[in-house]
């Protein structure tokens, strides 16, 4: 940031004193704080409408399809597996038989592709079919220029937007949450699998996980959290 | 292709324009332009906003309502605002309503109808109920003698300046302990809380935040208050698994005794591991960031028989409250938008802010007299460095010294003249600065603690110190006034002692070794991630390690923290610590990890059993997995790469 | 089609978990991993009369450990400065082979003999000597903490000068006339005179620049915070292509038809097409691997994180 005097300023601006100020502002701005409420807030800066293709060839709107009011998992790969080998994606595979059928139900788990060139609805398909990945859990591809935007508003980049001009490779993050109580969170795809199950019940439950573990002393998580 | 902050394409045009509306904003602050100046030159309308001029519109696609980021924020006034002393949390009664159920030795596990959850949150491990867990050791050998409540709650009337370009604040705080949101709101920070040693304490807190999507987007009802850095049980430390739910409460314990009360210091341990400045925070795993940032954070401060609080007596250090401040610094961004404080909790950088907030205000102004005063310097977070010196703005080229009595609120062995001090995310320094000789040697009439450290990202700061005198920079203006007064507090000149350093000869029982690296994104140490159902290494009660804490070079700097217990530096990359320019001697809780650097850490681990956490305090980093559980047991592991 | 799939996270605290995914028939032997000091991060090939060896500097246990290469055997592991970080080879005018080891905390580096381990000299340099290149009779030294590079005569470590360059200069590398800085911090590269060190030019790249070498007939540098490499023509330093990698890419070397970039993030190795910048396959090796070299036949890695070195 360079120091400048006023002097200074005001000649490399260049401006005299202006008549009609806010008059040229179509935007009249006076000081009424403009309060956005925080689904609406993060709708605008993280959940874009944009048109997806799910891996079973359906056409879906990002948000009003898949994450308004839902509780989701998001995470993003492509098919063509080079070696690293997506144990993001086994993990996951993982995860959904701890999580017991709730996916599909109340709880949503996407993958979006990071090549949609390449990574057709066929192509992401066979690579679900080959992962066995339950039902609730949808690989989505679209517009290379479309997953792109998604891919910065969900925070799968670095902050530079010029910088990230080029496609990341294989960001092992998952961001997960509940988007009616506007709670996101997110977790390493490399972390254990129960750990990642855990985190993301805390996220879509929230104190309705405990409650409902006091009183039905019998589900499958809560011993094997109870047995710790 | 070029992209907006809501994701939208731009021509190359537009989005040149952006970045040069967004660089003229940012000129327009440095050059200090007053808004009064702003509106005679007609650039600001009576809302006071930037007018639409090509180059120069709040709105030019890039700033907005709801957008986050540095360079958007409204303009501010500076110095406009008196500093907050913040209020000091009363003592309560066991009779006050709030201890209808007392606090007990193991927790009240009993399910309340109300929420169907049990009463207090105590015993509870990543929300679910471990029952005969977490009774407060030690409990029995020092019953608590003082009393307090907190409740966290929201507040949405919160101002933190009264700069009409921004609006009232919805925080998230501590207020004291009191029922009527009216008479007792929550505040930012929370109330300071005072106690001393070998005064054992209860602090009851109750979690009153409201559910539901939360205002801004941002803050999770969920918390878990860390008393940073004391000597606590597992149970009262506030660790990052052991959160509670919003409808209930949480006794925190502290037995106010120094380290190795129960082994080689009986009865109240040694008075060379006593702590002065501490603070209390949210240490919920996943949203601390987010959490702190909303407001829910506080100084905790102790006393003892040399650190008084009355300059008469101990180490004559300045009197409190009147001349012994503490100062949090938390830097924040505006959304133009709403006016309010923001956050963007999918961002993993980091976040750091363009108005710098002291005690809750922003660029607030403080009054003195003609004395010495001590300074209790916290850096809040979430992800800035600061590194402050004095700065005589009527004279900005004078370099002014100050002393350092205390790193991470350890009094250092004797007082150490500075002209600057760097402190990292949750690191504190105690200065002392006597306003009387420098208005002398100076000709000083008023006094910037200037931050000059630059820092343009969640990363790292630059390294570049940045000229003296930019009043963007300011965090505080000092006006000296009146006539010297009566000084009863030591002159740090005349080299005064305090404590001893403990020993760093005995041999460790073990050597550990951390590498802190990169994972896909993720941080990462030893190559795995935080998880709290894996306790990654046992430590021996009562023994002696070393830790040795390794960055390499292609990574971020990091300020690792470890709980409970300070450690001394034994060397950092091969050379004994410095004492300046920047002070690293002296006990510590939280090591700065620069590109590259290797930290070997003494520590002693003493009295509690149980698991603390290990883990970079840049907030957002904690937040995405950079962290770690160990335990204290009486038998150790000889894991040397856990 | 089944793929095979690494192990998560947790196996990589044994000592030799490797795992190689065939693609295309491309990768076809299992590596060979052997276990070296703490924190390997540079290596190097020299010959040791006729054996060819590698070098590897362990910076936390602040040695160099020699193997030979065609059989990863330990030859010797030989003391040196304080977090040793960099190894490159010189050749003398008899032929014979010196090691330089860049101490990254002591500002010196150390000049050894390759046939013995013995210590020739040790040299200083600038603040935090991090990369170290070999331009035919100089070896040129990075100093991340000075913004500088300095040159030493080969032949007896003599100071020919320091030149200033950007901010935390890393990786440096020779392409036959001219040396080439990456500059972490001002995400550019420096181009300087191998004869006299004149700045000839500062070029941007990407974001955070870590490793450079001259393969191809191209510059290539690792960005390390933005997952890519660029390439960039040696004449005029112009970009003419940005190609993606994995996540913190730290090591470069070639095999003459392709080019290794080892990501330090994604614990990975890559392969990739010297002309059209194309991966054409992945390799997992050790954690957080870091420097990579080239021994004639074999790909040689070094891992930081689990103190392991591989040969391809």
């Amino acid at each position: 940031m360079i120091a400048m005097t006023r002097r200074s300023w005001l000649a490399a601006v260049g401006l005299a004193p202006l008549a009609a100020t806010a008059a040229e502002n179509p935007k009249s701005q006076q000081r009424t704080f403009q309060n956005i409420p925080p689904r609406e807030l993060l709708r605008l800066r993280h959940f874009p409408n944009s048109e997806l293709v799910t891996h079973q060839g359906k056409k879906v709107r990002f948000y009003d399809d898949l994450i308004k009011g839902r509780k989701v998992v998001i995470n993003f790969m492509y098919a063509k597996c080079e070696g690293i080998c997506v144990p993001v994606t086994a993990n996951l595979v993982k995860v959904q038989k701890i999580l017991k059928g709730r996916v599909g139900r109340d709880i949503f788990m996407y993958s979006i592709t990071l090549k949609p060139e390449e990574d057709t609805p066929e192509v992401l398909n066979k690579y679900a079919r080959t992962f066995h990945v339950g039902p609730g859990w949808l690989f989505l591809t679209g517009k290379p220029g479309d997953i792109e935007v998604l891919r910065r508003k969900l925070g799968f980049v670095y902050a530079d937007p010029i910088e990230d001009a080029d496609k990341s490779n294989h960001i092992g993050m998952l961001r997960f949450g509940n988007e009616m109580f506007a709670r996101w969170a997110a977790c390493p795809g490399q972390a254990h699998a129960d750990w990642i199950a855990i985190s993301i019940l805390s996220e879509v439950d929230g104190p309705t996980r405990t409650a409902a573990k006091q009183t039905t002393r019998n589900g499958s998580l809560a011993a094997k959290e109870n047995g710790k | 292709m070029y992209f907006n902050i809501f994701g939208y394409k731009l021509s190359r045009r537009r989005w040149k324009e952006a970045l040069s509306a967004q660089k003229n904003r940012q000129e327009l602050i440095t050059a200090g332009l007053g808004r009064r100046e702003l509106f005679k030159l007609g650039l600001l309308t009576s809302g006071g906003y930037l007018v639409a001029q090509s180059g120069l519109s709040a709105w030019a696609d890039g700033c907005g309502p709801g957008v986050c980021q540095l360079g958007c924020s409204p303009p501010t006034t500076p110095f406009i605002d008196p500093l907050t002393i913040v209020p000091i949390l009363p003592e309560r009664q066991l009779t006050d309503p709030g201890f209808a159920t007392p606090p007990s030795v193991c927790p009240n596990n009993a399910i309340n109808p109300a929420t169907q959850l049990p009463f207090e949150g105590r015993g509870q491990f990543n929300g679910v109920l471990r029952p005969g867990t977490d009774c407060f050791q030690f409990f029995n050998q020092f019953p608590p003698q003082k009393f307090f409540i907190e409740r966290m709650r929201q507040n949405t009337n919160f101002r933190i300046t009264s700069d009409p370009n921004i609006a009232p604040q919805t925080i998230w705080g501590f207020n004291q302990g009191g029922i009527d949101p009216t008479t007792d709101p929550a505040i930012f920070p929370g109330p300071t809380i005072v106690t001393r040693y070998q005064t054992p304490m209860v602090v009851r807190r109750f979690n009153e935040l409201p559910s539901g999507a939360p205002a801004g987007g941002f803050g999770v009802p969920e918390t878990s208050t860390h008393l940073h850095n004391f000597h606590s049980g597992p149970e009262s430390d506030g660790g990052p698994c052991r959160w509670f739910f919003s409808g209930q409460y949480f006794d925190y314990y502290h037995t106010m005794q120094q380290a190795g009360f129960s082994f080689d210091f009986p009865p109240t341990g040694d008075v060379n591991e006593t702590l002065s400045t501490l603070w209390y925070h949210d240490h919920r795993v996943d949203h601390t960031a987010e959490n702190v940032y909303k407001g829910l954070a506080g100084f905790h401060l102790i006393f003892n028989q040399f650190d008084t609080g009355d300059e008469t007596t101990g180490f004559h250090l300045p009197s409190f409250p009147q001349f012994d401040i503490p100062l949090f610094l938390a830097d924040k961004l505006i959304d133009p938008g709403s006016g309010q404080i923001c956050f963007d909790t999918f961002g993993f950088d980091g976040l750091v802010g363009d108005k710098f907030l002291v005690n809750g205000k922003i660029q607030p102004f403080f009054e003195v007299q003609k004395r010495r005063y001590r300074f209790r310097v916290l850096d809040g977070g979430p992800s800035r460095f600061y590194q402050f010196f004095l700065t005589n703005p009527d004279n900005p080229g004078q370099s002014i010294p100050f002393w350092q009595i205390a790193n991470d609120g350890n009094l250092l062995p004797t007082p150490i003249q500075v002209t600057s001090a760097r402190i990292g995310v949750a690191e504190r320094v105690d200065v002392i600065i006597d306003f009387n000789q420098i208005a002398q040697a100076f000709g000083a009439t008023r006094l910037w603690l200037e931050n000059r450290l630059e820092q343009v990202n969640g990363r790292a700061p630059t390294g570049k110190i940045l000229p003296a005198g930019q009043i963007q920079n300011a965090l505080v203006e000092f006006r000296i006034t009146g006539n010297p007064v009566a000084d009863g507090s030591v002159d740090p000149a005349t080299g005064p002692q305090f404590y001893n350093l403990p020993s760093t000869t005995p041999t460790p029982r073990i050597t550990r070794n951390f590498k802190f690296e990169r994972s896909n994104g993720q941080w990462a140490i030893n190559g795995q991630f935080m998880d709290c159902n894996v306790i990654r290494f046992t430590v021996q009660r009562n023994s002696v390690e070393k830790w040795v804490l390794q960055n390499s070079s292609g990574g971020w700097q990091h300020p690792i923290h470890i709980h409970f217990e300070e450690f001394q530096l034994l060397s950092i990359d091969g050379q004994p610590p410095p004492s300046s320019p920047l002070v690293q001697t002296g006990r510590k809780d939280v090591i700065r990890l620069e590109f590259g650097t290797t930290a070997e850490l003494f520590f002693r681990f003493r009295d509690f059993r149980n698991d603390y956490p290990m883990h970079c305090h840049n907030t957002v980093h904690e937040d995405h997995a950079m962290m770690l559980l160990w335990q204290i047991q009486d038998v150790g592991d000889n894991n040397i790469e856990p | 089609m089944t793929i095979n799939c690494p192990r998560t996270v947790r196996v990589w605290s044994t000592a030799f978990s490797v795992v190689a995914v065939a693609l295309g028939g491309a990768l076809a032997q299992t590596p060979l991993t052997l276990p070296v000091g703490r924190g390997p991060e540079g290596l190097t090939v020299a010959y040791d009369g006729a054996t060819l060896c590698v070098w590897v500097a362990n910076q936390f246990s602040n040695t160099v450990t020699k193997l030979r290469a065609s059989d990863g055997s330990v030859l010797g592991a030989f003391q040196v400065g304080n977090r040793p970080v960099a190894v490159v080879t010189s050749i003398g005018p008899s032929g014979a082979a010196s090691i330089w080891v860049a101490n990254n905390r002591s500002n010196t580096v150390t000049k050894l003999q390759a046939s013995n381990g013995a210590v020739l000299g040790t040299f200083s340099t600038g603040g935090g000597p991090q990369g170290l290149a070999f331009d035919g009779q100089n070896i040129w030294v990075t100093n991340e903490r000075d913004n500088s590079v300095i040159k030493l005569r080969a032949s007896d470590g003599a100071n020919l000068g320091t030149f200033a360059v950007g901010k935390r200069p890393v990786g440096v590398a020779f392409d036959g006339s001219n040396i080439w800085v990456a500059n972490q911090l001002s995400n550019t590269v420096t181009k300087l005179s191998a004869l006299d060190g004149t700045t000839l030019g500062n070029f941007s790249v990407g974001n955070g620049p870590f490793a450079v070498t001259f393969a191809g007939g191209y510059i290539w540098v690792t960005n390390y915070f933005g997952r890519n490499v660029t390439k960039l023509s040696p004449s005029t330093g112009v970009a003419v292509g940005t190609y993606a990698v994995g996540d913190g890419p730290a090591g470069l070397a070639t095999d003459g038809t392709h080019l290794w970039v080892t990501n330090n993030g994604s614990s990975n190795v890559m392969k990739l097409d010297l002309g059209t910048g194309n991966v054409l396959g992945t390799l997992v090796v050790g954690r957080s691997p870091f420097g990579v070299a080239f021994d004639g036949g074999h790909i040689w890695v070094a891992s930081f994180g689990t103190n392991t070195v591989s040969r391809l």
